[in-house]
């Protein structure tokens, strides 16, 4: 895992397709009362 | 369930129950790191994060509210990772003073005090550690030359810490693997996420698979749930420009390959909670600093 090619990986991410932004909802907001300033964390 | 560090400096906490977010609860005190979540018993979550003097603060959702935050102690040098041991116990494990780890647990009511385990060398991460589902816990940390190490809770002590080789180029991430007794944990290793899997048994080297390239281009540490069995949901953010939200799920057989699951860019890391059997509900913080939620696999 030292050393890969960025071209290389940079081709093996996919690109948008209709039938992958299907098998997920559609975002939902938490509120914007909350500002993030750090990463979330959930559970 | 999910935290996060407000615009306050203090955790904000919020909860998706029946298709729709409670709204956000901005608990009281000062934190100075991303904040951990996990299960414990039924219904209940317990967050830790350090706060402004590095001590290991908590707040526990009891099926209904949130205490008010208390401080366990100790210095941590990090921000905590915290996993579940049992339906009635759960580690907090942070780098400590003097680079190794710094850890408490948390038994039906009471917190250990805070002890040290010392790594030789060092660890040069952030740790973060994943229940096996049988009674222990599997961390991942980095050395000095970006190695990967590992160290497992029994439940009761610490055992060796291994060296699992790999160079990562970021903090590792573990989830469980629906292996009882086992983890996966994952890191990128330049611009790829690498996967490495203990499925149990004697904690050693060659109980761990070695080191395999998911692919991808990715900028942040790949977050994952582990909805049922052996099912994980991944999630990152892509490396273009805006950079966008990826998902990748093993389903028990195979890896679908990273899939772009939006078109809106995204900061910071993603944060995943197994939703039901077969999806995660990951959270993405949008440029404006503010959370979404989606849930898929």
């Amino acid at each position: 895992m030292n050393i890969v090619k960025t071209a290389a990986v940079a081709a093996a991410i996919a690109f948008l397709s209709p039938a992958a932004l299907a098998a997920w909802s559609a975002p939902k907001a938490l509120g914007a009362t909350t500002l993030a300033t750090s990463n979330p964390s959930c559970a | 369930m999910c935290a996060v560090r407000n615009q306050n400096g203090r955790l904000a906490v919020n909860r998706y129950v029946s298709n729709a977010w409670t709204g956000w609860t901005e608990l009281a005190g000062l934190i100075g790191s991303d904040s951990s979540c996990t299960e414990r018993g039924t219904r209940e979550v317990v967050c830790a994060a350090r706060n402004e003097a590095n001590a290991l603060v908590f707040t526990r959702f009891n099926g209904a509210t949130w205490s008010v935050p208390a401080v366990v102690g100790g210095k941590f040098h990090s921000a905590p990772s915290c996993a579940r041991v049992s339906a009635t116990k759960l580690i907090c494990v942070g780098r400590s003073a003097t680079g190794g780890l710094s850890y408490a647990t948390y038994s039906n009511a009471a917190w250990s005090a805070v002890s040290n385990l010392a790594i030789t060398g060092g660890t040069y991460s952030p740790p973060s550690c994943a229940t096996d589902g049988g009674g222990g816990v599997v961390c991942n940390t980095l050395n000095g030359a970006s190695n990967v190490l590992a160290s497992r809770y029994t439940g009761t002590a610490w055992q060796s810490t291994i060296n699992i080789t790999g160079v990562a180029s970021d903090a590792p991430t573990c989830v469980r693997n629906g292996v009882v007794g086992g983890a996966l944990c994952l890191v990128r290793g330049n611009l790829s996420a690498f996967i490495n899997r203990y499925n149990g048994g004697t904690w050693a080297l060659g109980s761990w698979s070695g080191f395999v390239n998911l692919g991808g281009a990715i900028s942040t540490r790949v977050q994952c749930a582990n909805p049922a069995g052996g099912r994980i949901v991944c999630t990152t953010l892509g490396i273009q420009v805006g950079r966008r939200p990826y998902s990748n799920t093993f389903n028990g057989t195979s890896w679908t390959g990273w899939i772009q699951i939006a078109t809106t860019a995204a900061i910071n890391e993603t944060a995943c909670a197994a939703y039901d059997s077969t999806n995660a509900l990951c959270v993405f913080t949008g440029p404006n600093n503010q959370l979404s939620s989606r849930i898929g696999s």
